[in-house]
């Protein structure tokens, strides 16, 4: 039996385009003591299925029918008062943004006990014990301490710990996890992932796990339900699941991951973009996207297949979904020229903390301090590190966005950083950035092709308004978009496809190097990659190079030619792709790379989960930056900051171990 | 024609709203948004009991040379007066209620050779009468001829608008009435018609009875009361709008300028709006129209050249003393835009301050301030009228409900009570404030950034 | 602390210099000392001798800025500005253009306006706390929509009428309390009642309205969300969560205007007779009395500041995130 069984739920919003349906006939069950992944990209209704089983859908929502049933208990007919109860009692939540799930004004201590007080009948001094119990055992170092502090005071790896602890306060059969780690840096996601899994072995706890990455499912799940465009459309077990997924979506999502083996590839791309729901279907919903479809799939809605004991899918092929056999052409590596089109030679930027008064300066943010790249044509350099290690600012500072404080800019042997705005301004064209934001990457008050134009003109390309037109609507096409763009504002267009246009807006003043700033972290796996293929088959067609930057090793590793992992505003691993991925030096490498969930094993290597959080850049530690997170730190790591050391030609390391 | 300077001033900012509607005809994303405005009863509502004060607004501010066949006295008239003409000439001795044929108090009067006190037949009202018991039936018969007036044009307008909707649409007339009477339009042309049928027939009632009555009753020199309120409205949509004008420049380059450049600009910048801010509002611009009063004292011009020109400061002050609010508001807002990064996109492009500012930063604040100017404008409204009760309104010659209530204030120990000056200016004023604030929140729920963030 | 509030008392200085400055330049520079001389000894045909001499008498003889009769400080000091401006900043307010200490006129009048005032925004608050939750708590239904309906209408009626409105119903129609007028000591309770109510009622509109708009937006935040996930009650979920993160902006509004409340209404006072500070500033605008205007400014500036640095205070008792150093 089951612990809890949802069935043929339905729930609805009522917006001013008409009702849209967010659940349609979603079909789940978890036993007890398991982990259900329900994997999908956003929007398709995961976080909806959630918040319906609390029965805390937002104002405008309904459902409208189907069953949910916890222990035999329907909820649905349960009065609100008794399904109070069954909230933080019976079943938890864990959410998705700690940094906001927490109220500002109550302190953590506060927070957990009314949970505590509102299902239990502990008196004050056992709820303060039970819930020092309780941040000690989701691993939070000095709970006396933490228990009196607000969650300012915390990072976001400990809010998300005081968040589970909430959930866990009462002891609760099912936890209900939404996206817990999509918040959290890598490195903390690790740890969190770990404490997860070891509090369900400890508490025999159920958990519906809601996330979009593939790799966390590998870790923890027992059973994958694939949800898409408010419907499940395949079910299995884990180990099923990753032999062999039976929907074309599933298949999709796995051949869409970035990862090095596939590096002299094109990335498998499903087109197109979610249905919207405010329709009723009568076909398959995933048949724009699909590279199976048939008539069938055009003329009815796709049964629901149990293709063997451990698997069922939502589509009329079953289970004989073949390869997809696309031919992808392999590239040869532009040849490169000598002289390097970039190098930067001990950039410092240094932002200035001002207090008092005069406002005098008291003391530096160190965002960056004291880093060198050398970039060459065609090529990609790729910068990785968590957020706030300063690499976008290395990025920013590239293009004269923000002034550096130290060192040099040389591009094509001039250096950036002396040049007065006029002089700088025909530099401008030759570099130019892609952001990570496409909706603030826009004005949404100017249409594309305003945008467009701005550049061309500013820059004087072309020769008449005309001709600049022209030179737009050429871009335009070239990024995959249709020529009715240019007249049209930024709101009418997807996240991806505003992605298109700001590369197009970088390309039409007709760039060498491209900072490109994480063009791909806001976006769904699906539509990641299309830009990756967009962005490699640029590059190769036009020779440009690309400084990119982001925190994610798996789509570095598929774009990079050298990578440079950042800590701190320093550079301490820097080598080819290959050697940083199969032969990383340092420790900080070897602990981002081991916390990359591996989709092919799923294993995670507890001793390699870093302890503790980034250290702040305005007081970096004595020694070596890392040393306090760093599990080999030796005494001379305290002390001094290490030295070079070179591994190969291009293998460089900055770490006392490597000598 | 004579152009005073508060009606220039008025006729610019008509010529700015009417540029601007062809500018929003012209973009589809900016038509979207202000359909949203329609979309909403309220919204239209409002929008239609507004187009109707400023219309008389309009009138009102054109003034012409007193035509010679008019037998106003006025040598400078507004198309308004002449249009209200009745109302200016039927001027009785002292009060008189709403619809009073006689007068409020008792006079003495001589009656057959005997000199008694008793209650005066009005000279302009219901003289046309033979008795007084006929008054009620003359009033009703009168207010229905009006009101079929207004019908049978309500239902010659509105057969217009069916035929051109239908025309549009490509309906049936039947089915574009029927999806007009059952509200399944998009933009809220029902509650819209409601609104201006109830308005057309008020109006035929009030054209049919006025000449020959005072509806609203007069005032304690025998004014009627309907032509003050009517002329009033000149009054306060003028301090409503005007004080926005003289406002906006301010809060626009400041707020923008220091929220843009940042550094000692943004300190100068806000050290000044602290100081002004910090002054309370109320006595910086008594402080100021005091000054005002006192540099007029030795100017010798005509009344009605002095009135206007009071009214001017009145709303200069008003603006001058008001723009730290929004300024403050532009500033933090800008302070954000200019991290975005399709302000950083333009600065990779090389391009100037002063264009990222005007292409970049300015369209994107500038729902802010329409929103702002909605909000101020009933407030503004309403200050008139408590600064005229102070004595630092507009000038006391000078039709305005703040001096309406200021003139009845003294009357109301009289027993019966002088009500209907109080309760003509409290309609009035409510009215249009009102609607006004029915429309700013209208607006404000169409171009809430908060709403439309991301959609 | 302590060196906050120093901090703050130093920023201040140069705001009260600018307020200064902008006030004299206003009122003697814009305007001359024989404008205001002619304003009172009545504007035609006055003799230049008459004006002098009340100039003299009033402390208007003397230069603007800086005298060069006078010799060492006294050239700086025996000047309009340093005399009538600049010592306002030790609260010297002088005499009014009608001999009158405004120093003390202020201490004296200063209490009829706080007790008139401190109980309107005490209950006045409690008022439209309590209208905003029950609006809130009924979110999404019709109740709340006449409800918000009812407080633009209410916020659309200018005060005057709240004020007329009321005196003609309470006062003169149920005649339970006197129109207007003013008692020392517990009598003068019967006096303040009606000015109280009709401040409590004037303010709901737009009270009430502003504070379901910040409840309503507590409530879409993630940790409302997570506080129901916890299972607690709706009425929990409204006083601990939403209240109190929405204290903060309300105190915002609230704090700034304490000090103020000593400057009493310019209204209310003149309607029902109330010799607080706001009927007094009614009376100097009346007269034409620029000197007591003058100190009025200045001292709604200063009470203005010191509402800043209370707000800043208040903040740390409203909001752990604030520290102030």
């Amino acid at each position: 039996m089951p612990l809890l069984d949802i069935h043929n739920l339905t729930a609805s919003f009522s917006t001013n385009q008409g009702p849209v349906r967010v659940l349609d006939q979603v079909s789940l069950s978890i036993k007890a003591g398991e982990t259900l992944a329900l994997l999908g990209e956003s929007g398709c209704g995961k976080s909806m299925t959630a918040l319906a089983i609390m029965r805390l859908l937002p104002d405008n929502g309904r459902i409208n029918q189907g069953k949910i049933t916890l222990n035999e208990q329907s909820l649905l007919s349960l009065s609100e008062r008794q399904m109070r109860n069954v909230r933080g009692k019976r079943i938890a939540m864990i959410f998705q943004e700690p940094m906001t799930a927490l109220n500002p004004v109550m302190s953590v201590g506060q927070q957990i006990e009314e949970a505590l007080h509102t299902h239990t009948k502990l008196n004050r001094d056992n709820r303060k014990a039970r819930t020092i119990e309780l941040l000690t055992d989701v691993g939070i170092p000095a709970p006396e301490q933490r228990y009196h502090e607000y969650p300012h005071q915390l990072s976001g790896g400990l809010k998300q710990r005081v968040v589970i602890a909430t959930a866990l306060a009462c002891e609760p059969d099912l936890i209900i996890a939404d996206e817990p780690t999509t918040a959290l840096d890598v490195t903390i996601q690790a740890q969190v992932l770990l404490q997860l899994k070891k509090l369900q072995k400890s508490n025999h706890l159920s958990i519906l796990l809601i996330t979009h990455d593939l790799g966390i499912v590998r870790q923890i799940a027992d059973h994958i339900a694939v949800m898409y465009a408010g419907k499940i459309i395949e079910t299995a077990t884990k180990d099923t699941f990753f032999k062999q997924p039976a929907h074309p979506y599933s298949q999709h999502l796995f051949k869409a991951l970035p990862d090095p083996n596939k590096r002299d590839h094109a990335l498998s791309v499903i087109r197109g973009q979610v249905p919207s729901l405010n329709q009723t279907f009568t076909q398959c919903r995933f048949i724009d996207r699909c590279h199976y479809a048939q008539q069938t799939c055009l003329d009815e809605l796709p049964p629901w297949l149990q293709v063997t004991a451990e698997q069922s899918v939502r589509c009329h092929r079953g289970f004989d979904a073949q390869q997809d056999s696309q031919e992808i052409e392999q590239h040869q590596s532009a040849t490169l020229s000598n002289a390097p089109l970039l190098s930067v030679n001990n950039l410092q930027v240094h932002f200035p903390i001002r207090s008092g008064l005069l406002k005098k300066i008291t003391g530096y943010v160190y965002a960056v301090d004291g880093v060198s790249i050398t970039l060459h044509k065609g090529k990609t350099f790729a910068l990785v590190g968590e957020s706030g290690c300063g690499k976008t600012t290395v990025g920013k500072a590239l293009l004269q966005l923000i002034p550096n404080t130290g060192g040099e800019i040389n591009f094509q042997g001039t250096n950036l950083s002396t040049l007065s705005a006029r002089q700088l301004k025909p530099y401008r064209a030759a570099q130019q950035i892609i952001f990570q934001d496409p909706f603030s990457s826009l004005n949404p008050k100017r249409t594309i092709g305003q945008t467009l134009l701005e550049g061309l003109q500013a820059q004087n390309i072309g020769d008449s308004p005309q001709q600049q037109l022209n030179i737009a609507t050429q871009w335009i096409k070239k990024v995959g978009l249709p020529e009715d763009t240019l007249q049209r504002f930024p709101h009418e267009f997807s996240g991806g496809q505003r992605q298109r246009v700001g590369i197009a807006r970088a390309l039409s003043v007709n760039p060498q190097l491209i900072v490109c700033d994480e063009p791909t972290s806001a976006l769904d796996v699906s539509i990641q990659a299309q830009i990756l293929n967009l962005l490699k088959a640029l590059q190769i067609e036009l020779n440009l190079a690309y400084l990119f930057i982001s925190h994610d090793l798996a789509v570095v590793s598929y774009l990079a030619d050298t990578i440079a992992v950042m800590y701190l505003g320093r550079i301490v691993e820097q080598g080819k792709t290959e050697d940083i991925l199969h032969n990383p030096k340092h420790p900080y490498t070897q602990a981002l790379l081991n916390a990359i969930p591996d989709i092919k094993t799923g294993r995670l290597d507890e001793q390699q989960v870093l302890q503790g959080d980034v250290p702040s850049p305005i007081k970096p530690p004595n020694g070596c930056y890392f040393h306090p997170r760093c599990p080999q730190a030796q005494s001379t790591c305290q002390q001094n900051y290490p030295m070079k050391t070179s591994i190969s030609d291009e293998h460089l390391v900055y770490c006392h171990l490597a000598i | 024609m004579i152009v005073y300077w508060t009606d220039g001033l008025f006729f610019i900012l008509v010529l700015a709203l009417i540029a601007s509607i062809i500018s929003i005809r012209r973009s589809t994303h900016l038509r979207a948004t202000w359909r949203g405005v329609f979309t909403r009863p309220s919204g239209m509502t409002s929008g239609v009991i507004l187009s109707f004060f400023l219309i008389i607004t309009i009138l009102d501010c054109i003034h012409i040379n007193r035509p010679a066949n008019s037998s106003l006295t006025d040598p400078i008239v507004s198309v308004l007066d002449l249009t209200l003409t009745p109302l200016i000439l039927n001027t009785e001795t002292t009060y008189s209620a709403p619809f009073a044929i006689i007068s409020y108090s008792k006079d003495s009067i001589t009656l057959n050779g005997k000199a008694t006190r008793d209650f005066k037949r009005l000279e302009h009202a219901g003289s046309h009468l033979e008795s007084s018991q006929k008054r009620s039936t003359d009033i009703i018969q009168k207010s229905l001829t009006g009101i079929t007036g207004s019908l049978l044009f309500i239902t010659i307008l509105l057969f217009i608008f069916i035929t051109q909707f239908a025309k549009k649409r490509k309906f049936t007339k039947k089915a574009a009435w029927h999806v007009l009477i059952k509200k399944q339009t998009e933009i809220a042309w029902r509650s819209g018609w409601i609104c201006f049928s109830i308005i057309l027939l008020t109006l035929g009632f009030v054209i049919a009875i006025a000449p020959y009555y005072h509806i609203l009753g007069t005032d304690k020199v025998g004014e009627d009361i309907l032509y003050q309120s009517l002329k009033s409205i000149r009054t306060g949509v003028l301090i409503g709008t005007l004080s926005t004008l003289f406002m906006l420049p301010f809060a626009l380059l400041l707020g923008m300028m220091a929220g843009y450049f940042r550094g000692w600009v943004d300190d100068v910048i806000q050290y000044i709006y602290t100081t002004l801010s910090s002054i309370p509002g109320v006595l910086l611009i008594v402080a100021a129209i005091l000054i005002v009063d006192i540099q007029f004292a030795d100017v010798d011009i005509n009344a009605n050249d002095k009135a206007d020109l009071k009214l001017l400061f009145l709303c200069i002050i008003l603006g001058l003393t008001s723009w730290t609010g929004l300024c403050r508001l532009l500033r933090a807002e800008t302070l954000k835009l200019r991290e975005l990064d399709y302000i950083q996109a333009a600065h990779a492009f090389g391009i100037h301050h002063f264009s990222i500012l005007l292409r970049h930063i300015f369209p994107n604040v500038m729902h802010l301030v329409l929103i702002s100017i909605a909000i101020d404008f009933s407030g503004l409204v309403l200050a008139e009228a408590v600064l005229s009760y102070i004595g630092v309104g507009v000038d006391p010659t000078m039709n305005s409900w703040g001096n309406m209530v200021n003139g009845a204030r003294m009357e109301m120990a009289r027993d019966p009570m002088v009500w209907w000056t109080l309760m003509a200016a409290f309609f009035f004023m409510l009215t249009l404030v009102l609607s006004a604030n029915f429309f700013a929140d209208a607006i404000r729920d169409a171009f809430d950034p908060k709403m439309r963030e991301r959609s | 602390m302590t060196t906050y509030i120093l901090r703050r008392i130093f920023y201040a200085i140069p705001i009260l210099i600018g307020v200064n400055l902008l006030t004299f330049t206003l009122f003697f520079v814009v305007n001359s000392a024989d404008d205001i001389a002619r304003m009172h000894l009545g504007n035609k045909h006055v003799k230049q001798t008459d004006i002098e001499s009340w100039k003299a008498s009033h402390g208007y003889d003397k230069p603007l800025l800086f005298n060069q009769n006078a010799a060492g400080i006294n050239s700086i000091t025996d000047t309009i500005f340093y005399q009538k401006s600049a010592r306002l900043f030790v609260f010297d307010f002088g005499r009014s253009d009608l001999d009158r200490n405004i120093g003390q006129d202020i201490q004296t009048r200063m209490w009829p306006s706080l007790a008139i005032a401190a109980p309107t925004l005490l209950i006045g608050l409690a008022t439209n706390i309590t209208f905003a939750l029950l609006l809130t708590f009924f979110r999404a239904t019709r109740l709340d929509t006449a409800g918000v309906f009812l407080c633009v209408v209410l916020m659309s009626i200018s005060g005057l009428f709240y004020i007329i409105g009321g005196q003609y119903l309470i006062g003169k129609i149920f005649q339970w309390v006197p129109i207007s007028g003013y008692d020392s000591g517990t009598d003068a309770l019967k006096f303040i009642i009606l000015p109280v109510l009709i401040g409590v009622v004037s303010g709901i509109g737009s009270g009430a309205r502003l504070y379901r708009t910040l409840f309503i937006e507590e409530l879409g935040k993630d940790y409302i969300r997570m506080a129901r996930a916890k299972g607690i009650s709706e009425l929990r979920v409204l006083f601990r969560h939403v209240l109190k993160n929405a204290m903060i902006p309300i105190l915002t509004g609230i704090v700034v205007i304490l000090p103020m409340l000593f400057m009493g209404s310019l209204l209310m006072e003149s309607f029902f007779a109330i010799p607080g500070l706001g009927s007094y500033t009614i009376d100097a605008i009346n007269d034409q009395d620029f000197a007591t205007v003058r100190a009025m400014v200045f001292l709604g500036a200063v009470l203005y500041i010191i509402g800043l640095v209370l707000t800043d205070i208040s903040y740390t008792f409203a909001d752990p995130r604030v520290r102030l150093s």
